[in-house]
């Protein structure tokens, strides 16, 4: 407990001081709030705004958790089918290459007009970038399996799905894990590059309205929310894999801490 | 395979050539009864050659090798590295196949024993799955081959009784010692029975310590277990102290230097390394392997 909180210490006291500095910088030179506003102000606007927020923050969590759930099944499916068949490996993966050099971001006002203004383009973009780190995390996972224990399957007579589900998918959950942390900021910034484009709600589209109204607390408070989106995504996952990980990867965990 | 067929054959009836296999129908006729007297071979081996296609070019890993092992022999390869030792063996588990010659267990393909789950494997560093309890480690192949859950708590139990690992069913491999890992992979092979135990260099990764104890459990093992031990080594007294024959091997390409009757007694235990006969014994082992 004592333990705990001491390691909680430095993070918490690093974070006041910054956000001190900050204030007494912004307040000592007198930065105009339209170009810096201090961390008073922010935390004012969110309070002032808070009642209207709600609904962006949700709107920009449906579309990021949704194409983050999708693209991390999808993510998953095509790392198992490439792991299963080397003809489908040579064909997807210069094909995979190729999708990752492509700036999704570009490709968003292409969406917008196959997909529209709402949340279903929010969900594909969110999607398309977050489903790269998946395949490759679980392929990685699923492939850096002992050869000897392929062997050992071989000489039971072991069929591929015995293979698959008792010895690749279990080998690959921790890099499934690697892959979402990975997917998580990607997720958002698809959610909220959907709403740059065009959008009637989202917190994109509040940054899009307070910079139009040089409400430059409100684009911070935005922004902030966005992390903070980002942050309990991450920390959710975080609980998610310790739960899963603790007993079984133990051997894992173990490595990383010492 | 037809690795075996000639590679010409006269399209017209050659009377020689019919003669010819005739005379080998008899000779396999006369050889029979001999079978009855001496138990036949577990495992064959009739001029295997294997050569692997390198970077560097074709590379001849097995030059004719031939042996037969009988039923519950205990056979340990010596030899050098690269000398085809886990070629062999691997051959032995169907993961390779030989160039030329064959390899027959019961009488039947290596692949043939493989699907009939007539072949266990052990590994150097027991290679467990780590996110598997003990027990569970020994359910693997049991899942596999589809044994029946109630089957497969009997079968654990055995095996865990076998190997000395009660009490520590619900451990993950992390947690336990070296040899106690090697024990489990020992389990693992032996849990669906097999006929013919295969063990890849399995105390190599153990301190010397260890290792002699692991060989005397492991003896121990086979005395109560009964199965043909194929053992690949590098260890000259591990062959010495382990084996009813030694083959020696020497490298490039890998062939059989010699092949050595252990007169050591049975059951052995450690004192038996200071006997005469052991050192005559390890001395030759030597001797063998220096000139091959």
């Amino acid at each position: 407990m004592f333990q705990g909180l001491r390691r909680a210490a430095v993070p918490v006291a690093t974070i006041a001081g910054f956000l001190a500095i900050w204030q007494i910088a912004v307040v000592l030179f007198r930065v105009p709030t339209w170009l810096l506003p201090a961390p008073s102000v922010i935390w004012l606007e969110f309070i002032k705004q808070a009642h209207l927020l709600g609904i962006h923050v949700y709107v920009t969590a449906v579309g990021a958790i949704g194409g983050l759930i999708i693209g991390a099944i999808a993510g998953l499916l095509l790392a198992v089918a490439m792991t299963h068949s080397k003809v489908l490996e040579s064909i997807l993966m210069p094909l995979l290459v190729i999708d990752q050099s492509i700036p999704k971001m570009a490709l968003a006002p292409i969406f917008v007009i196959w997909f529209g203004t709402g949340t279903l383009t929010r969900v594909v973009i969110a999607m398309v970038i977050s489903f790269f780190p998946m395949v490759i995390n679980t392929l990685r996972g699923m492939t850096t399996v002992d050869k000897r224990l392929n062997d050992l399957m071989h000489t039971i007579s072991a069929s591929r799905w015995d293979i698959l589900t008792k010895i690749q998918l279990p080998n690959a959950i921790p890099y499934i894990f690697s892959g979402l942390k990975v997917a998580v900021p990607l997720s958002i910034i698809g959610a909220v590059v959907a709403e740059f484009m065009q959008s009637d709600s989202g917190l994109g589209y509040v940054v899009l309205i307070a910079v139009g109204n040089v409400n430059t607390p409100m684009v911070f408070v935005a922004v902030l929310l966005m992390a903070l989106l980002s942050l309990s995504l991450f920390a959710f996952l975080s609980g998610v894999e310790w739960l899963t990980m603790r007993r079984r990867f133990q051997h894992l965990i173990a490595r990383v801490e010492h | 395979m037809n690795i075996g067929t000639p590679l010409t054959s006269s399209p017209t009836r050659d009377p020689s050539r019919d003669g010819l296999a005739t005379s080998r129908a008899d000779e396999a006729a006369r050889v029979r009864p001999d079978d009855i007297a001496y138990p036949k071979a577990v495992i064959e081996l009739k001029d295997v050659s294997k050569t692997f296609d390198t970077r560097q070019g074709k590379v001849q890993a097995l030059d004719r090798v031939s042996l037969s092992i009988r039923p519950n022999e205990f056979v340990c390869l010596l030899g050098p590295s690269g000398c085809g030792k886990s070629t062999v063996l691997s051959m032995l588990a169907a993961l390779n196949r030989p160039s030329a010659g064959s390899v027959t267990i019961d009488g039947r393909s290596a692949d043939d024993a493989r699907k009939e789950n007539k072949i266990g494997l052990v590994f150097q560093d027991a290679v467990l799955l780590p996110w598997r309890t003990v027990e569970e480690n020994i359910a693997l192949p049991l899942e596999v081959l589809k044994v029946a859950r109630t089957e497969r708590a009997s079968r654990i139990k055995a095996a865990l009784n076998l190997v000395r690992l009660e009490g520590f069913e619900h451990c993950f491999p992390h947690e336990l010692s070296g040899g106690m890992r090697q024990r489990l992979g020992i389990a693992r092979a032996l849990s669906f029975n097999p006929r013919v135990l295969l063990m890849d260099e399995p105390f190599g990764a153990l301190d010397a310590i260890t290792r002699d104890k692991m060989s005397i459990e492991l003896l121990q093992i086979w005395e109560r277990q009964q199965k043909t031990v194929v053992f690949v080594t590098h260890s000259i007294a591990e062959a010495a102290f382990l084996s009813d024959r030694v083959v020696v091997m020497s490298p490039r390409p890998g062939r059989i230097a010699a092949v050595i009757d252990n007169p050591l007694p049975r059951p052995r235990t450690f004192d038996v390394r200071d006997t005469p006969e052991f050192l005559v014994l390890q001395k030759r082992l030597r001797q063998h392997l220096s000139e091959g």
